[in-house]
């Protein structure tokens, strides 16, 4: 068996470079709270395993030409630390959620979009946020939609060679709020059976613009284009009422076990996260 | 062996050649000997692994041990001895807040990494900061009173 070499690349050049090079026998390491589990045990048994948590120019979190930009070794614990980070309730509302402070000093936004679980809570809230993910690789860049972004259960579009730089989260004015929610088995530290989060414009108690994002109810995180079109022009309340039994057809559910359970919920959760985003709203906005 | 790494253990320099997958709570235990940080669950859940990188409380089971080369490193061995125990330690005697010990040690950083940070927390504070460390012996009433009691005397 061949030794599984490591990298620690401290420029993000000399990561791309490396990447470049091993292309898909490289497995990134960020956070690391999902993947190294999987190296020890060798379930994952890469060539090369490059370490990026050591690259400074990718740890800062930044506003600039109307986007608050997450680099993508800045950890959970940066995202809650950060007043830029502060003006997405729904952000701030799902990061707090995930593992418990030792696992938001290391786990990343960018790792977890990486490993694309469909539960991954703050997967969700950047989708309703219209994020927008910035990936890298020698010699260019792309720009992907959060909603564009996984492809199939625990897979995304990033190609072998390409690297998660930043996030960028559309700053939003004062009509505008967000907010997440999950139902999951225990209070705290549990993955979640369904979560949602909402990105919420709305003006003398109509909605004027709405997206909604969804996690663990099928192989990837979805939005759900029906329920946003549905609402947009209707009065809150209105949409309170007719998300609560929606049962919205992006649900791709397969599981019998839980399918009905989650069938009865994800609607109340909607309306959870609907009304939180418009109390933020009445109370003054974000 | 891959790595080459260098990092400060309990204010002491090792230097170490570890393979690529390598991870912290194993060379610690394995190769090291300090078999005060526990071995669990082993995926990050528990707590009883906790070691501080950094004056930070992080989870050394999915710690890659390469990661911490030039960096600082405290397990429970570098905090005190059965004869000259660290404040937070006596408070955890004192309160009773050991009942089988194996969560012992990752509480106790835990609560060290806090009382570095925040010299007097609330109720609230700690079990924030204690809710990655898992009880199964479920004493958590007394380990909550020992790290007031610790943060007490400092």
């Amino acid at each position: 068996m061949k030794e599984t070499l490591y990298f620690g690349p401290k420029t993000l050049a000399e990561a791309l470079a490396l990447l470049d090079k091993y292309r898909d026998k490289a497995v990134i390491v960020n956070g690391g709270t999902d993947i190294v589990e999987k190296l020890a045990h060798r379930a994952v048994d890469p060539e090369a395993i490059v370490y990026i948590q050591g690259i400074p120019e990718l740890k800062t979190i930044k506003e600039e030409a109307g986007f608050v930009s997450i680099g993508g070794t800045a950890t959970y614990k940066d995202v809650l630390a950060s007043p830029l980070c502060g003006k997405f309730a729904g952000l701030i509302q799902s990061v707090r959620e995930i593992g418990s402070a030792p696992i938001r000093v290391v786990g990343t936004p960018a790792g977890n979009i990486g490993t694309a679980v469909p539960a991954a809570d703050c997967n969700v809230a950047l989708m309703a946020l219209g994020a927008r993910i910035v990936l890298a690789k020698l010699g260019g860049e792309r720009v992907v939609e959060t909603k564009d972004m996984f492809v199939a259960y625990c897979k995304t579009q990033l190609e072998p060679g390409e690297l998660i730089k930043e996030i960028r989260i559309p700053v939003t004015d004062a009509g505008t709020a967000s907010a997440f929610a999950k139902l999951a088995k225990r209070k705290a530290q549990d993955i979640a059976q369904v979560s949602a989060s909402v990105r919420l414009t709305a003006e003398g108690g109509v909605c004027k613009d709405i997206a909604i994002a969804l996690g663990a109810v099928g192989p990837t995180a979805v939005r759900v284009p029906s329920l946003e079109k549905a609402l947009v022009g209707k009065s809150i309340d209105a949409c309170l009422a007719e998300v609560k039994k929606a049962v919205p057809p992006e649900l791709r559910l397969r599981n019998p076990r839980n399918k009905q359970y989650k069938e009865a919920v994800v609607g109340v959760l909607i309306g959870r996260v609907l009304k939180a985003a418009y109390e933020e709203l009445a109370g003054g906005g974000k | 062996m891959a790595v080459d790494i260098k990092f400060i253990l309990n204010d002491k320099p090792v230097e170490l050649q570890v393979e690529a997958q390598e991870i912290l709570v194993d060379t610690l235990r394995e190769r090291l000997g300090l078999t005060g940080t526990k071995k669990a669950c082993g995926t990050g859940d528990c707590g009883a692994c906790t070691v501080l990188v950094d004056g930070e409380a992080v989870r050394s089971c999915i710690l890659l041990t390469a990661s911490v080369d030039g960096k600082k490193v405290l397990t429970i061995e570098g905090l005190g001895t059965v004869e000259n125990p660290h404040p937070i330690q006596q408070a955890f005697v004192d309160a009773g807040a050991v009942q089988c010990g194996y969560c012992t040690p990752g509480m106790v950083l835990t609560a060290k990494a806090l009382l570095d940070k925040c010299p007097n927390p609330t109720t609230e504070q700690i079990k924030e900061a204690l809710a990655g460390n898992l009880c199964r012996c479920t004493g958590y009433t007394k380990i909550i009173k020992a790290v007031k009691a610790a943060a007490k005397k400092n």
